[in-house]
């Protein structure tokens, strides 16, 4: 069985404009939500309590969150947690609400519920302080900086140092659509998350590696042919396999997504938005940046051109033309 | 050359098992009986070895002058010349020499410059004192654990010392069986794959220790010490003062002609401080290698005392562990009072014993008076109703660190209460204020809130006291059980904490096997319904992958969390592209028309080169969140890096083994199943 009787043809490049709009769109869109909204930080990253609780018969959050309130004095905020059917709720209170609480927290709760509920089941509590947030956020921050500095690397020192800019741009566009989506529908920002965004930074970069791979094979197959063609030509006969790996992949990840629990569900979130962005990506930004960055296309582009003449001097570091000078 | 890929393959394979199934089957199977008694008599004659020299060595003197440290020993004393713990202590910074003198132990002329003969001297003095309080190291009656009995009234050091020094990593100290017994038992290293407490409840601390308190205290101490002997020297002094977090000054009158000089002060200020002529006096500045040290050993004594509590909640495999300098993390599976552990492992516990003041007011203590409070609580909520101020004297006059045995007591009315049993030292100081007392209030003091200020009513030479207050049993039996195994050097101050339900955790773990199942069957009916044959291979290589995973997990005894399992659904997901890279290449190169053989070994070739480059890839954000994650991504760091190499080594050496034994031994191949 094979989805191609025989190897396709199309255009991918030749879409490209196309494509460079639609991304476009999306980054901007969610650049601008990043800035003007921000994520939504859940307690691993701005301190706090976090309790699940589960009851017997479906809760009403109002009159939970006015015992709490009444109880606590301080503003809470309680959510829905799973499935319907599951009845179960999430409360977060802030840091100041437990202070010096910290050895009844349980017993607290509790007795707090046992005002209004008969039985409920405090399934979780986690608490985090806040100087672990912070470290929490210079730690994802310098965890990102350095997955970039080695991919460059390592890409670098395996191709050239053009596909891995290519790849790490395709990176920043996946990671940076993936937040975006989390802003929109106003989705915690976890730990959890950080590990889903790190993995789809490994599995978008698989991707990109895989045609990049075919690329440079080809190039050195047909080095009459222009770049645009040779990319389009690896394109295609990676196809095949990129379409198999994404389809698996992403059952086995939308089996977990439905059926995994609650706990990991925002995680499977994620990773399923990164791997349609992660595959989208492999073909339609990581190849055109390497065909931007391609000397001889370079040559050709205008704005290059323009940019070279402006500048006076300026020699790009891509060329290999330094003997023309003479 | 040609390379004989079918032997390189089959010996890759059987390397593979012996390497990682053989221990993993063989920890699967619980250890026979004969060889566990057989690895426990062997400890024990090791301990026997190592502990019986040491308890010849009394005492060790520090010989400034002469940069030694003499050893004042028994008779016949032979110097172990390679006893582990010693060498451990001593590094290689001494050398031992036997004269008419005695024996000693010089300082090496290269040896690090900072080792001070002091601190050398106090941790094995330490060492020493703790080896002499053990009576006998005796075999239990099952000979499955090693007893340590303590002289009558003793108890070891909370530090542990020198049990765990005598414990290699087969071996803990398990529990304090009465009041002068120590057992150890054999570690759990029987354990398949234990699982994180996300999967079978529990609850995870990250506990930080505020350090900068222990130093601040030891500089106020210094100060008081250093004031009361420049009193005793009649010195014209206008104050002494800790003036930073690191700081002393001493402020002299201006005709005031002092130096800080002397064996007074030498003895006093050691080689920790850094002293400093100023116009108006001195400058001390504690060394920055001194408050290090004093760091690291407050967070390790927070450690011992942690780990002596929880020993003592019978939690079932309690995790207690450094992370890096300053936080130790606490894993307790299966927990079932959160809210008690939260107690236990966060009450500072410092006892003191102070007496009220016949002088001053509340208004006005004085200098050497202070107000503490006592708190009210309601006997049934718990809240704190009121606070009754108490005047007391500054001065600690006994201190809980002198508390030999603590326990619940209960009044004749049926009130619980803490009773303490003081040691030897204890005991003669608290029969000295008792009598030199009688008829003032003592007030007991808990973490600077009075606990209670009863009348001395007469000498008390036992050195038998009690803490009274409104007690629930369950609440008096915590605090002779945080008192009993000492007090924390400083507060600590939770960062993190996790508690998960039990109920949650097998939710969790039912519902991602399932998941796990349910993905892994499509994944496979997928393949071999697209790749016939190959596609089987591939569903081999992949059972293959996981049992290596697993093998791997049990081998390291890495914990499996939650997002251990997404690591392994992932790999799933690589170790397929794996194979979807490998066949496709082969299809390929079988449509070019190239013969079967050359199509499939070109296939592996042009696609290894692929696979590695993409994996290795993922592998370096793999380390990189390992590097840089906690807990739970740690554990999903770990489970993807452990798959993607096994991954690679199913996929490539295993698949293409698969290929040579069903496909390339036959003399005519014309057609594949691809």
């Amino acid at each position: 069985m094979r989805i191609f009787k025989t190897t396709p043809n199309w255009n991918f490049l030749g879409r490209k404009k196309i494509a460079l709009a639609i991304s476009t769109v999306f980054l901007l869109a969610s650049l601008g939500g990043l800035i003007a909204k921000g994520l939504t930080y859940g307690i691993d990253f701005r301190g706090g309590t976090l309790i699940q609780i589960k009851f017997l018969e479906k809760p009403q959050l109002e009159s939970i969150r006015e015992l709490f309130q009444d109880e606590i004095k301080t503003a809470v905020n309680i959510t829905t947690f799973g499935q319907a059917e599951d009845n179960e709720v999430i409360v977060t209170l802030s840091l100041d609400a437990i202070k010096g609480r910290a050895g009844q927290l349980t017993d607290m709760i509790s007795k707090i519920l046992e005002k209004r509920f008969q039985s409920f089941d405090i399934r979780r509590v986690e608490t985090v302080g806040p100087k672990v947030g912070d470290q929490l956020k210079t730690k994802a921050i310098q965890a990102a900086f350095f997955v970039l500095i080695g991919i460059l690397a390592y890409i670098g020192f395996r191709f050239k140092v053009r596909y891995g800019v290519a790849a790490v741009v395709a990176l920043f566009h996946d990671v940076l659509i993936t937040l975006g989506i989390f802003v929109f529908l106003e989705k915690e920002f976890t730990l959890t998350i950080v590990a889903a965004v790190l993995t789809i930074i490994g599995y978008s970069l698989n991707d990109t590696i895989v045609v990049f791979d075919r690329v440079r094979e080809n190039v050195a197959r047909f080095p009459k042919r222009p770049m645009e063609e040779v990319i389009n030509i690896s394109v295609n006969e990676s196809l095949s396999r990129t379409i198999l790996t994404s389809v698996t992949t992403f059952l086995v990840v939308f089996a977990l997504y439905t059926l995994g629990g609650e706990i990991i569900h925002d995680f499977c979130f994620a990773m399923l938005i990164g791997l349609l962005v992660g595959t989208y990506s492999s073909v339609f930004v990581a190849s055109p940046v390497v065909l931007y960055f391609d000397p001889a296309s370079l040559a050709r582009n205008k704005t290059y051109l323009r940019l070279e003449k402006a500048v006076q001097g300026f020699r790009s570091p891509f060329s290999k033309s330094k003997k023309k000078k003479a | 050359m040609k390379i004989p890929w079918k032997g390189l393959a089959i010996l890759a394979v059987l390397v593979a098992a012996i390497v990682f199934d053989i221990p993993t089957v063989l920890t699967f199977m619980p250890k026979e009986e004969a060889v566990k008694i057989k690895e426990t008599e062997q400890q024990f004659e090791r301990i026997k070895l190592l502990y019986r020299p040491l308890k010849d060595i009394n005492l060790t003197v520090v010989d400034i002058k002469n940069n030694r440290l003499q050893l004042m020993t028994e008779d016949a004393f032979e110097y172990p010349m390679d006893h582990p713990i010693l060498e451990k202590i001593l590094e290689n910074n001494f050398r031992y020499e036997k004269d008419e003198t005695g024996a000693y132990l010089y300082l090496k002329k290269n040896a690090d410059k900072t080792v001070f003969l002091s601190h050398i001297a106090d941790k094995l003095n330490g060492l020493f004192t703790n080896v002499r309080k053990i009576e006998t190291v005796s075999l239990s009656d099952d000979k499955r654990s090693i007893v340590f009995e303590v002289s009558e009234g003793k108890r070891l050091s909370p530090q542990g010392e020198p049990l765990l020094t005598f414990l290699d990593d087969k071996l803990e100290v398990s529990f304090k069986d009465q009041e002068h017994t120590y057992v150890t038992r054999p570690k759990q290293m029987d354990n398949v794959i234990s699982l994180g407490l996300d999967l079978q409840g529990g609850m995870y601390q990250d506990i930080g220790v505020e350090v900068e308190q222990v130093i601040i205290s030891i500089l106020d101490r210094m100060a008081e010490e250093l004031e009361d002997n420049l009193i005793e020297d009649a010195i014209n002094y206008v104050s002494v003062e800790r003036i930073s977090d690191n700081q002393i000054e001493i402020l002299l009158e201006e005709d005031e002609t002092f130096a800080l000089k002397g064996d007074d002060y030498e003895r006093l200020l050691g080689q920790t401080y850094e002293t400093l002529k100023t116009e108006e006096g001195y400058l001390l500045t504690l060394k920055e290698d001194e408050i290090t040290r004093i760091k690291k050993k407050s967070i390790e004594q927070a450690l011992e005392t942690i780990r002596n509590r929880i020993d003592q909640l019978g939690v079932k495999e309690p995790s207690i562990q450094l992370r890096g300098d300053d936080s130790i993390i606490i894993q307790l599976p299966g927990l079932k009072d959160p809210d008690q552990a939260r107690r236990v492992i966060g009450t500072t516990a410092v006892l003191e014993f102070k007496l009220v003041a016949n002088e001053g007011s509340m208004d006005n203590p004085g200098k050497d008076n202070e107000v503490l409070f006592e708190e009210i609580r309601d006997p049934l909520t718990k809240e704190v109703i009121s606070t009754r101020p108490y005047l007391l004297e500054k001065k600690v006059l006994l201190q809980g660190d002198r508390i030999r045995n603590s326990r619940v007591s209960f009044s004749q009315t049926g009130q619980a209460s803490v009773g303490l049993s003081l040691d030897d030292k204890g005991k003669r100081t608290f029969a000295d204020i008792t009598r030199n007392n009688t008829g003032r209030l003592l007030a007991i003091v808990l973490d600077g809130k009075v606990q209670s200020a009863p009348r001395i009513n007469e000498e008390i030479a036992g050195g038998e006291a009690v803490i009274t207050g409104s007690f629930s049993p369950e609440e008096a039996a915590e605090l002779a059980l945080v008192l009993r195994s000492g007090a924390l050097p400083a507060p600590i101050k939770i960062n993190e904490e996790r508690t998960i339900g039990p109920s949650l955790g097998k939710d969790s773990i039912n519902k991602s096997l399932v998941a796990l199942c349910i993905g892994f069957v499509a994944v496979m009916v997928f393949m071999v319904v697209y790749y016939q044959v190959a596609g089987i291979f591939a569903v081999l290589a992949l059972l293959f992958n996981l049992s290596l995973i697993a093998a791997a997990l049990a081998y390291f005894q890495a914990t499996l969390t939650l997002p251990g399992m997404a690591g392994i659904i992932l790999t799933i997901g690589m170790a397929v592209d794996a194979n979807v890279l490998i066949f496709e290449r082969i299809r390929e190169e079988i449509g070019r028309g190239s013969p079967i053989r050359t199509a499939v070994s070109t296939g592996f070739n042009k696609a290894t080169i692929t696979i590695l480059d993409s994996n290795i890839t993922t592998i370096l954000a793999a380390v990189v969140l390992f590097q840089f994650g906690t807990g739970a991504i740690k554990g999903f760091a770990v489970t993807l890096s452990i798959g993607i190499v096994a991954s690679m080594f199913t996929s490539i050496i295993v698949g293409r083994a698969l290929f040579e034994l069903v496909y390339l031994r036959r003399q005519r191949l014309e057609k594949i199943s691809i």
